[in-house]
């Protein structure tokens, strides 16, 4: 980001004060992917030179004597009435009256002080649980690591399709064993290996990211098993309603991208449009980030981690019940 | 059906007189069963494919180690127990494939085709194996299309032709169904010929559809 400032410039902006014409030209030589800067440095502008300018025409500085001497000497030969002349001779000569009366001033802190200020101050106040600063790594680590956990368990679910394939169901299901505790084992393997790829990933994150948990840690732990056990029945699901293998991992892969994309796993919801934001609470990915970001950067507690864990659970429970009721023990 | 995968439509599996009734009737226990296919986890050493198998028979600790060091030693495999499933020859798998059949001791053995495609030397081991289980007492219920391995090791045979029974004897038995030129004994080729009425040029192109089926007690 650069400011060009042409020769000549304050001058200029202080004749252009009133009569608009003639202003002079700022340049702002920019990137365009960081607009948000661009807009923060046209606000600084604008809020400095106001101040400057206005302080220039109504302190009583030099420019702003020279402003009137000169419009004094331009109104008889302006287009006003006789009338009009008269009473802005007046007011130009009280003003010039006034200034001369006033000490002289110079530079700009007098002149700055007699100009445009802002009429209010701003506190700023984050809205978190506790006074913590934004950490942009924690969102990205929450999106990365629900993504990694629901492609590991989609291929987990896509081996059990091999598993079938390869007969290993049928040794599995002729021991006294109920298929009921056989699903179980696999979403409760599932869980486990969801739970270290999750913690590993936040692990990674402290450790060279500085990612802190801000708000609970049993919380954030919560929200994790709930993720977990999430993923694993996702897993079981892709086994339930897969054909074969091969479709099931097309299939899968287009979905996985799908639910991490809509669920804010590669960009926070908030840039969403506000229908869109709406409809992606029927996405489970959408209550893993939102849960896990605010038990790291948004520093919220642990009532903040119980509707995540509560609606991330209802959705385990959900695919769990269709993968049982789907799954087919024997291949077609 | 035996093994409990496929629920009857009409009728009940009676094993020593117990009916076998749901996935998890103790029933089971006393049934194992070697799949056609390689059951086997690949990504696993043949010991941790037996230690997982095992743990569904509810078996662990010591006498786990001591059925798993058992049934290698049965199948000649003992000295492989560390290595990965997918490091084996296909006949070394079908032999870990029994193997895991018999891990719990069932009673009754289900075997379906165990040496298909397996090599000669494989085929003539898993024959072994299965001749000392049969000294040891144990029933086997085994599926085959080649006709040499049910003379070498049936008692009684039943054979099957689309689904149907149609016929169940001893080797003799069914031998004495078919007259042989010159008094002599019928193959069991011929015999299974006969039965289901085919002559053998058009016979070896269906004979994928029909099954063999003895059992050994």
């Amino acid at each position: 980001m650069a400011v060009v400032i042409p020769k000549g410039f304050g001058e200029a902006a202080t004749q252009a004060f009133f009569s608009g014409a003639d202003r002079p030209e700022l340049g702002l030589l920019h990137d365009p992917s960081r607009n948000g800067e661009l807009a923060m440095v046209r606000g600084i502008l604008t809020q400095h030179v106001m101040e400057t300018v206005s302080g220039e025409v109504f302190g009583g500085g030099t420019q702003s004597r020279q402003l009137i001497d000169r419009s004094l000497s331009q109104i008889q030969t302006s287009a006003a009435t006789a009338d009009e002349k008269r009473r802005l001779v007046e007011m130009l000569t009280s003003i010039q009256k006034f200034y001369s009366e006033q000490p002289p001033v110079d530079g700009s802190a007098s002149a700055g002080s007699r100009g445009i200020t802002m009429p209010y101050t701003v506190r700023e106040e984050a809205m978190t649980g506790a006074n913590v600063a934004y950490n942009g790594y924690a969102h990205s680590f929450a999106g990365m690591a629900i993504q990694f956990l629901l492609f590991a368990m989609a291929n987990i679910g896509v081996e059990m399709l091999l598993e079938r394939q390869r007969g290993l169901w049928a040794r599995l299901r002729s021991a006294p064993v109920s298929k009921l505790t056989m699903l179980s084992g696999k979403a409760a393997s599932g869980a486990l290996i969801s739970l270290m790829i999750l913690l590993v990933c936040f692990g990674f994150a402290m450790i060279v990211f500085g990612v802190r948990i801000q708000g609970s840690a049993i919380g954030f732990l919560g929200i994790s098993v709930a993720c977990a056990l999430m993923a694993s029945t996702f897993g079981l699901l892709v086994a339930a309603l897969g054909n074969s293998p091969a479709t099931a991992r097309g299939v899968t892969t287009l979905t996985v991208l799908m639910m991490v994309m809509l669920g804010g796993a590669w960009a926070p919801t908030f840039i969403f449009p506000a229908w869109l934001q709406q409809a992606t609470k029927v996405v489970p990915v959408r209550w893993a980030v939102d849960g896990l970001d605010a038990m790291t950067w948004r520093g919220i507690g642990l009532s903040g981690a119980l509707l995540p864990m509560l609606v991330l659970s209802a959705f385990a429970v959900v695919f769990a019940a269709i993968a049982a009721a789907r799954f087919r023990w024997e291949e077609a | 059906m035996i093994a409990g995968l496929v629920r009857p439509e009409r009728g009940e599996v009676l094993v020593d007189g117990h009916v076998l009734s749901g996935d998890t009737d103790p029933v089971k226990q006393r049934i194992g069963l070697v799949p056609q296919d390689l059951a086997l986890y690949d990504e696993l050493t043949a010991r941790a494919n037996l230690r997982f198998f095992g743990g569904l028979y509810s078996m662990k600790g010591r006498a786990l180690d001591q059925a798993i060091a058992s049934v290698l030693e049965l199948v000649g495999l003992a000295d492989r127990a560390r290595d990965l499933v997918k490091s084996f020859s296909g006949g070394m798998k079908r032999r870990l494939n029994l193997a895991a059949g018999l891990l719990h001791d069932p009673d009754v053995l289900l075997l379906d085709e165990p040496t298909v495609g397996v090599d000669p030397q494989s085929r003539n081991a898993i024959f072994e194996n299965l001749e000392v289980l049969k000294r040891r007492g144990k029933a086997l219920l085994y599926t085959t299309h080649y006709m040499e391995e049910v003379e070498r090791l049936a008692d009684r045979i039943i054979v099957m032709d689309h689904g149907r029974v149609i016929a169940e004897d001893s080797l003799t038995g069914l031998q004495s169904r078919v007259a042989v030129a010159g008094g002599g004994k019928a193959t069991l080729e011929a015999v299974f010929l006969t039965l289901t009425g085919r002559k053998p040029p058009r016979l070896m192109a269906t004979i994928g559809t029909t099954k063999l089926t003895m059992t050994a007690v």
